[in-house]
């Protein structure tokens, strides 16, 4: 198969067809939880497209470069990576609000959010243990596919909670019946919305 | 000078034990309603009305067609809906507003586009299904996200893929059927044109695609009850076009992406347009009032998406069609489309500019 | 025409709204209307401060004698409409729905003049100063329904230069023909106001606007208009066309920038009835003192056009076309677009009415609006002159989520009604909107106050901080 086309399905994957909200259901507390707003929603894509990457470029050299080779990552990778994450995110909060005030006012608050992402710690899972996926065009992500795949599924994040951003927005005003106030209506948009992306499913034999 | 309101000083007078002046008292009684004290006489009873005299001719055809199930299919829709608007808004303790139609459109646009061949109780969830998950949860008529009709028929779907699939008609009645070509083609499918095209793929598909042509265009007999004839559909758009209900560039823009995009991967476009469930989609479901953009713009990126979703899931998903998901898709789509494309105040551009020249004068100034 | 005209407007509709025009009175002669016996003068009948009262009760006026004015720049004088006696000064009902401080003044019949009004000499070599001080000592205000004082309009600032003067002759409103039939009468009136003007603000041309609807007021307008820059502009038959803004673009290809004014992009306009005033003012020397009042509607007999006495009192007017016929729902005081219904027939006409409309309950809309409901037909979105989302603007409100009126530019509205008259779910988008900005205007003004004073109480610690 031609290596661009494996990036594309790779990366086309991990938006759409297997989004990670919509079809998979991870990472459901910041669906539900910051898309109230549309400005805070694009502020969380941004951060998390932000330290997924960098995440999965770390877990990915700590796999291939010292689980793997000492024979310990099968039942190690979880705590190491959290770990990784963790320190991570910590080190870049103090590191922007040291460098760029501003750009820790837009994205700061929602780091420490991230640290417990589990959207974070599945993509970093996945770069390096794709047999969560059933991607059968790579079995072992080399880094740059395990970044492409990584962006993907950031982007898949960001698109879907600045979607549910503006649909949550539009119902502000909306007579929703009490009940089904705040998070009840967002899990009914969300089933609507994964709905909708039930027909990606089987796209391009994926 | 502090102004009093008028009432404030009638409450005084009473206060006072003063007899207001009866003139002035009986005078009060004018009405004081605000402006426009004159309105078009359009009403959405009126609208929905309208557009379901537009799907008159394509559902008493699709029932012919489909027989007494196909009859069924359509009532048990319409009940569902209707019963579950008019239960929930009395839960609600609401006013119930089934006589403004819109939950009867809804139901009928779920029943045509349903196969007819269904057991009654599938369309009857599909209605409320449609009503209370698509539309009463969110607040009602105005307020929904997703097309009812779609929502409920896109349950049923993955609830019942089975019959929602394969039970399509094979009506005797069918006035095409007589020709051999047809018959040769029912021979080697196993449900619609759209999958057959599916199964001999791009080499002998300019051949075979217009023999289609025909039955599409008057008596599809692969279809869902809706999609029987698109002459028929395009008589509802015409009406609806006609009484300005519509706005054009839907199922233009809609139709038209899904034409160029598959004559560019090879389709026959006119096939292209004519299967499936594309052109009752298009004129019916995208146009959806409640569900789609509000600007020109916005319309125009709408539909396009729609198509360019619906292509793409034809040529490169399992699935035969792809409106529904495609419609569906843009309907989540359209408040992020709402957000940004919006029309430009009278008179922003001429006080931006405005703004932009001071503040250059005040630059060279300070230079 | 109707098939290709209806396929025309769903393909290319864009603002603007086309109700029946129902100009009943559209043939009728303008007449003298009644002779008050007893008038009643607001001092406030003008966009800007109110008048104080310069007679007191007891005093005898003479017809065209100020009796109102004030030291503020915006703000014009109002004068007697009767020779006769002051009999109170007291607040009374005002078109507006508030009771506004009112010279009542019961008329001894004989229209004695006030000394000192008279012809001005040859205006059109006047200086453009000395035409602003008569225009402002004449009360001349718009009269087509804005009631802007017109010597304001008259003094653009130097950087401002005034390339046009429009006359609007666009009677959009439905029903009123007061300026229809006062440019078939009257033309050479407007065109000599229209030139005063013009001398007035330094302009070249002066471009009379006039809507393809009204074929016999073009030709008389043609047929009035000398050779010396005045053009006749026909315009699409369309309300609101008749707006400052709306008029602007479509004559000039300019739009007037939002929160500005004509005279931004070089334009003045006027209302036909305003320039037959001024021309009369410097004519006869006669202050704004009557003004052409459309009088219609089922809910009254008859239908007229009249020069009606300012202060007069609408049921007067009424009952001398002839009274009600029926039930009234209505009484409208302007346009069935943008007037405003009344509680009492017991008001005054002002410098603004110009229409008294009286319908009976199943001719004009009464329903009690109910709660906001919007099936997003976008309708309004498309037709809004101003192509803002009233949608939005009306959803808001009533959410009474003030802070999202702003990027919706709300102050920009017009309150045409366009959007309300074509509401299928009938929305009271107009009341909506009238809210919004009462409660966006206020609350912008609170945070302001409250950044002021945050900034003040800054400077101060910084102050105090210092001096430590």
């Amino acid at each position: 198969m031609n290596e661009a086309y494996r990036y594309f399905l790779i990366f086309l994957g991990a938006l759409l067809i297997y989004n990670i909200l919509l079809i998979r259901f991870i990472a459901l507390c910041p669906l539900i939880g910051v898309s109230t707003q549309v400005e805070t929603s694009i502020g969380m894509a941004m951060s998390v497209l932000f330290v997924m990457t960098m995440a999965t470029t770390a877990s990915w050299v700590a796999w291939n470069y010292i689980l793997e080779p000492l024979g310990v990552g099968e039942f190690l990778y979880i705590p190491v990576f959290i770990l990784i994450i963790a320190s991570l995110v910590q080190f870049t909060e103090m590191f922007i609000k040291k460098v760029s005030p501003p750009l820790y006012r837009a994205m700061g608050i929602y780091l420490p959010l991230i640290t417990t992402n589990c959207a974070v710690l599945a993509a970093a899972t996945e770069a390096v243990k794709p047999g969560f996926l059933k991607l059968n065009v790579a079995y072992h992500f080399s880094l740059p596919e395990a970044l492409i795949y990584t962006i993907g599924v950031a982007l898949g994040f960001g698109l879907v909670l600045i979607v549910f951003a503006c649909i949550r927005e539009r119902l502000e005003t909306s007579p929703v019946p009490h009940a089904f106030k705040g998070a009840p209506i967002a899990f009914i948009i969300a089933a609507c919305l994964s709905l909708a992306f039930m027909g990606f499913a089987n796209l391009l034999g994926l | 000078m502090p102004e009093k309101q008028p009432d404030s000083e009638l409450e005084k007078e009473q206060e006072a034990g003063v007899e207001p002046d009866e003139a002035r008292a009986e005078s009060r009684l004018l009405n004081i309603g605000v402006s426009p004290h004159i309105r078009d006489s359009s009403t959405t009873a009126g609208i929905m009305g309208w557009v379901i005299v537009a799907l008159l001719p394509i559902t008493a055809y699709g029932i012919y067609m489909g027989g007494v199930s196909a009859a069924i299919v359509v009532a048990m829709s319409i009940l569902g809906a209707v019963a579950t608007e008019a239960v929930i808004q009395r839960l609600r303790h609401e006013p119930v507003t089934v006589n403004d139609l819109s939950a009867v459109l809804t139901g009928l646009l779920l029943g045509l586009t349903l196969p007819p061949e269904l057991p009654f109780w599938m369309p009857l969830l599909g209605g409320i299904v449609a009503i209370a998950l698509g539309k009463q949860v969110f607040g009602g008529l105005g307020h929904n996200i997703f097309n009812p009709a779609l929502v409920g028929r896109a349950v049923l779907f993955v609830s019942y893929s089975k019959y929602m699939t394969t039970s399509y008609l094979f009506s005797p009645k069918a006035p095409v059927f007589a020709s051999q070509s047809i018959k040769s083609i029912n021979a080697i499918t196993t449900a619609t044109p759209l999958a057959a095209q599916g199964l001999v793929r791009k080499d002998e598909l300019t051949v075979a695609a217009s023999r289609y042509y025909g039955p599409l265009l008057v008596g599809n007999p692969w279809g869902c009850i809706g999609e029987v004839s698109a002459v028929l559909i395009l008589v509802g758009l015409a009406i609806l076009l006609y009484k300005g209900l519509v706005d054009w560039r839907i199922p233009v823009c809609y139709v038209g992406t899904v034409v160029v995009l598959s004559w560019i991967l090879g389709m026959d476009p006119l096939f292209a347009a004519l299967a499936g469930g594309l052109l009752f989609g298009a004129c019916f479901m995208a146009t959806d009032y409640v569900t789609n953009p509000m600007t020109a713009w916005g319309k125009v990126i709408f539909a396009v998406g729609c198509g360019i979703v619906t292509t793409v899931l034809r040529f490169y998903s399992n699935l035969p069609e792809g409106v529904m998901f495609a419609i569906l898709l843009m309907n989540g789509f359209t408040p992020l489309i709402d957000r940004y494309v919006k029309p430009v105040p009278y008179g922003v551009r001429a006080m931006r500019r405005a703004q932009a020249a001071a503040e250059a004068e005040q630059a060279g100034e300070a230079a | 025409m109707g098939w290709a005209d209806n396929l025309k407007r769903s393909l290319l509709v864009k603002g603007g709204v086309h109700p029946p025009a129902s100009k009943l009175a559209a043939g009728v002669k303008i007449s003298d209307g009644p002779k008050p016996k007893r008038v009643l003068i607001p001092l406030s009948q003008h966009v800007g401060a109110a008048c104080e009262p310069l007679v007191e009760k007891g005093d005898r006026v003479l017809l065209g004698q100020k009796i109102g004015d004030s030291d503020s720049y915006i703000s014009a004088p109002v004068h007697s409409s009767v020779s006769g006696e002051v009999t109170s000064i007291q607040r009374f009902p005002h078109p507006s729905g508030r009771d506004v401080l009112t010279v009542e003044i019961s008329s001894d019949g004989e229209d004695a003049p006030a000394p000192g009004l008279g012809p001005a000499p040859d205006p059109l070599s006047m200086e453009p100063g000395e035409i602003r001080r008569r225009v402002r000592e004449g009360g001349i205000v718009g009269l087509g329904g804005a009631v802007f004082p017109t010597h304001v309009k008259l003094s653009p600032p130097s950087d401002r230069p005034i390339e046009a003067v429009i006359v609007n002759g666009a009677e959009c409103e439905p029903f009123l023909t007061g300026d229809y039939r006062l440019m078939l009468e009257r033309g050479q009136d407007i065109i000599h106001g229209a030139r005063i003007i013009r001398r007035a603000v330094g302009a070249e041309r002066i471009i009379i606007a006039i809507e393809q609807t009204g074929p016999k007021a073009i030709a008389a307008m043609r047929e009035a208009v000398p050779d010396d820059g005045i053009e006749v502009f026909i315009l699409p038959g369309i309300y609101p066309q008749g707006a400052e803004k709306t008029l602007v673009k479509t004559v000039l290809g300019r739009e007037v920038p939002s929160g500005g004014l004509p005279m931004d992009v070089g334009a003045i306009v006027d209302n036909v009835g305003t320039c037959a005033a001024i021309s009369e003012l410097f004519l006869t020397g006669m202050p704004l003192t009557r003004r052409i009042v459309t009088v219609a509607g089922d809910g009254v007999a008859g239908r007229a056009n009249l020069e009606v006495r300012i202060g007069t009192v609408v049921r007067e007017v009424i009952d001398f076309c002839g009274g009600l016929s029926g039930d009234p729902g209505k009484v409208i005081l302007g346009g069935p677009m943008m007037g405003l219904a009344q509680y009492t027939m017991d008001v005054p006409v002002t410098k603004a009415t110009g229409g008294i409309l009286v319908f009976k309950k199943g001719s004009v809309f009464c329903e009690e609006p109910g709660h906001f409901s919007c099936i997003r037909c976008g309708r309004c979105v498309r037709r809004c002159p101003m192509n803002l989302r009233p949608y939005l603007l009306g959803s808001y409100s009533d959410a009474g989520m003030w802070d999202h009126l702003e990027d919706l530019y709300i102050n920009d509205c017009m309150e045409c009604g366009s959007c309300a008259y074509i509401c299928p779910t009938k929305n009271p988008l107009v009341q909506l909107i009238k809210v919004g900005k009462e409660g966006f205007n206020r609350r912008k003004r609170k945070m302001e106050a409250l950044a002021e004073k945050a900034s003040e109480e800054a400077e101060e610690k910084e102050n105090a901080g210092k001096t430590a």
